[in-house]
């Protein structure tokens, strides 16, 4: 069972692995502060968070640098290093993995909409009922 | 006025799908994209009408309400089990993260884990006399 107090040190983990004042620290030394062995720590976090600490890392990078593109005027090049990418190649290519365009094009497309960085429940619903006919006649014919 | 529709926030909509019917058992019931995003929901196979919706947190509101009853270990949501001992078993066999394990909590047996999205999910069985 994960006891309360390790709960909070993964957590606390998690918040280094995502604060860009710390990109320095290594999972070693951020498993250290949490006061357990490296490959403990791995398999902690993979098991609760359900991907490994690197991953993570990447991830919430990757999602910060989504909204400096859609928010701020910031050069690509300066995103990527904000963040802290060190290779501008990595980081359009890992971008465009996630979210399915390079990042030049996906500030194209979502600039003046921050709002839809963020859709609501309903807002999803919507948008997927004007997107798939099929999705609309089916729930008409279950009326 | 029926509940129809429930919805909870993941922190990742495809490690959710993954969680959700690979180890929950849930079937998936609509997954229709919008942009990067999905509508995604989730029916049980046990039957009922409900269906489960989980959105992205992508609201800084959403994340921090989400990431809040996390590190308070508050549950945000319960799912009914017929036999806690079972399910604790298979779920531990999967890999689970257990906060909780099986507890006598009067009329439930209750255990709370993670489901790897930035959620603790209760679950309980009814006890009986």
């Amino acid at each position: 069972m994960l006891t309360y107090d390790r709960l909070i040190r993964l957590c606390d983990a998690r918040d280094k692995l995502r604060d860009l004042q710390q990109v320095e620290l290594s999972v070693a030394e951020i498993a250290t502060a949490a006061a357990m062995s490296r490959f403990h720590f791995i398999r902690q976090f993979r098991a609760l968070f359900g991907e490994t600490p690197q991953q993570y890392r990447t991830r919430s990078r990757l999602e910060m640098a989504k909204h400096m593109l859609v928010n701020g005027e910031d050069s690509i090049t300066d995103i990527c290093m904000a963040v802290g990418f060190s290779s501008l190649g990595s980081f359009s290519t890992l971008f465009a993995r996630r979210f399915g365009q390079a990042p030049s094009k996906y500030r194209q497309r979502l600039a003046g909409s921050a709002e839809q960085l963020a859709p609501d429940c309903m807002g999803l619903l919507r948008a997927a009922w004007e997107r798939d006919s099929q999705f609309s006649r089916s729930q008409d014919a279950s009326d | 006025m029926r509940i129809r529709l429930n919805s909870i926030f993941v922190d990742d909509q495809q490690k959710a799908l993954d969680f959700y019917t690979s180890i929950l058992g849930f079937e998936k019931r609509e997954d229709i994209p919008v942009g990067e995003f999905r509508w995604l929901t989730f029916a049980s196979p046990e039957g009922g009408d409900a269906e489960l919706s989980l959105e992205p947190n992508v609201n800084p509101a959403a994340k921090a309400y989400q990431e809040a009853l996390f590190e308070q270990g508050i549950p945000i949501t319960a799912f009914e089990v017929d036999d806690m001992d079972l399910e604790f078993q298979r779920l531990s066999a999967l890999g689970v993260a257990f906060t909780t394990n099986p507890t006598d909590a009067g009329p439930v047996i209750m255990a709370v884990f993670a489901d790897t999205c930035g959620n603790l999910i209760q679950i309980y069985q009814t006890s009986h006399e």
